[in-house]
């Protein structure tokens, strides 16, 4: 048919059974393969943990013959709502020290000029004073030397207790391995500073 | 008319062929069960639970987990295990009641089932991280009066 278009000439000429050209599945297919691993892993969610105790009640009872003799460090860290720190029973720490303040009942550290909380400060003072109340004895020598109890307002949210547990029992990271502990028993009470 | 056998026997061969994009759908829609399956992880987060995050990289043991949430002044939404969710308001004198005897029944089927001596008594605490540190020492003072000591407040990276 001379009248007709090239085209058409192409499409009368085309049987229905002929096969229309496959799609690349390898190249879907490969992606899927790294969509399965990415997906599954934003999928499985990690979890880690504080373990913390609650104050325990009533006297402290006679105590085993070969029980520590040295004084316990019986440290307690109250947070305050404004984003301070008190520190209470501190031996070795000094006015004046990181920002240190004097308040009773204890030594008062200020949130930052940020208004924020100095997270790192206080673990930074918290190590100073472990490390130096040791008299370079084992911590052995102590009755209480991985403990701490931690007090807080009862209105504070509890975001900001983890974020505190977690500068509390860990000392600073040196970038080699894993952190070396600090207070690893941590009791949670209620209070708040200067109460 | 004459026959064409030849074709026939084409078409038979063609439909033996392995249909991909059937097989891909079915990987597609396998994927969706295992993703739902493997996403469980050790700690099945309930929708509406959330863990606060921290730094800290304890790993989390594989034992009963109660999540809390703040469900308005002085109460809570609060679900042990994958039972159903519950809601209870404090009582000022008797703290969370209900919480503390469905964790006495817990502890039960807990000291039943677990057999290594350092997760008995141990408890996985989930809880929103908007809750009050007061809501969060009343649900711990109801779990250790039940008979889990071991407190393991549980966060997210």
């Amino acid at each position: 048919m001379p009248g007709l278009p090239p085209s058409l000439k192409k499409q009368k000429g085309k049987k229905p059974s002929d096969k229309e050209e496959a799609p690349p599945l390898h190249i879907i297919m490969n992606l899927v393969c790294i969509l399965i691993p990415a997906l599954l892993a934003q999928q499985v969610t990690n979890f880690y943990q504080h373990q913390v105790e609650l104050p325990s009640r009533g006297g402290a009872g006679g105590g085993a013959a070969d029980a520590p003799t040295n004084q316990p460090f019986n440290l307690k860290l109250t947070l305050g709502e404004n984003g301070a720190f008190m520190i209470v029973n501190a031996k070795t720490l000094q006015v004046g020290q990181s920002g240190l303040v004097s308040r009773d009942p204890g030594l008062l550290l200020n949130p930052g000029a940020d208004g924020r909380p100095q997270y790192e400060t206080l673990r930074t003072i918290l190590t100073s004073e472990w490390e130096n109340r040791l008299q370079g004895q084992p911590p052995e020598a102590y009755p209480d030397p991985d403990q701490i109890t931690i007090a807080a307002p009862v209105e504070m949210e509890y975001q900001s207790i983890i974020r505190a547990l977690d500068f509390v029992r860990f000392k600073a990271s040196e970038g080699k391995g894993d952190p070396e502990p600090l207070f690893s028993v941590i009791s949670l009470s209620p209070g708040s500073i200067g109460g | 008319m004459p026959l064409y056998p030849s074709k026939k026997k084409n078409k038979v061969e063609e439909d033996a062929e392995l249909n991909i994009t059937s097989l891909m759908d079915a990987f597609t829609i396998i994927l969706i069960f295992l993703l739902k399956s493997y996403g469980s992880s050790v700690i099945d987060v309930a929708d509406g639970y959330r863990a606060p995050t921290a730094e800290t990289r304890l790993e989390v043991d594989r034992i009963i987990a109660l999540q809390v949430r703040e469900g308005g002044r002085d109460a809570i939404y609060f679900r042990i295990g994958d039972r159903e969710e519950k809601a209870e308001r404090l009582d000022p004198n008797l703290g969370y009641q209900m919480l503390l005897a469905d964790l006495k029944t817990e502890k039960r089927l807990s000291d039943a089932t677990i057999s290594e001596e350092e997760l008995k008594g141990a408890i996985n605490i989930v809880a929103n991280p908007n809750v009050t540190y007061g809501t969060i020492l009343k649900v711990m003072q109801s779990s250790a009066s039940a008979g889990f000591y071991k407190l393991k407040l549980i966060a997210q990276p």
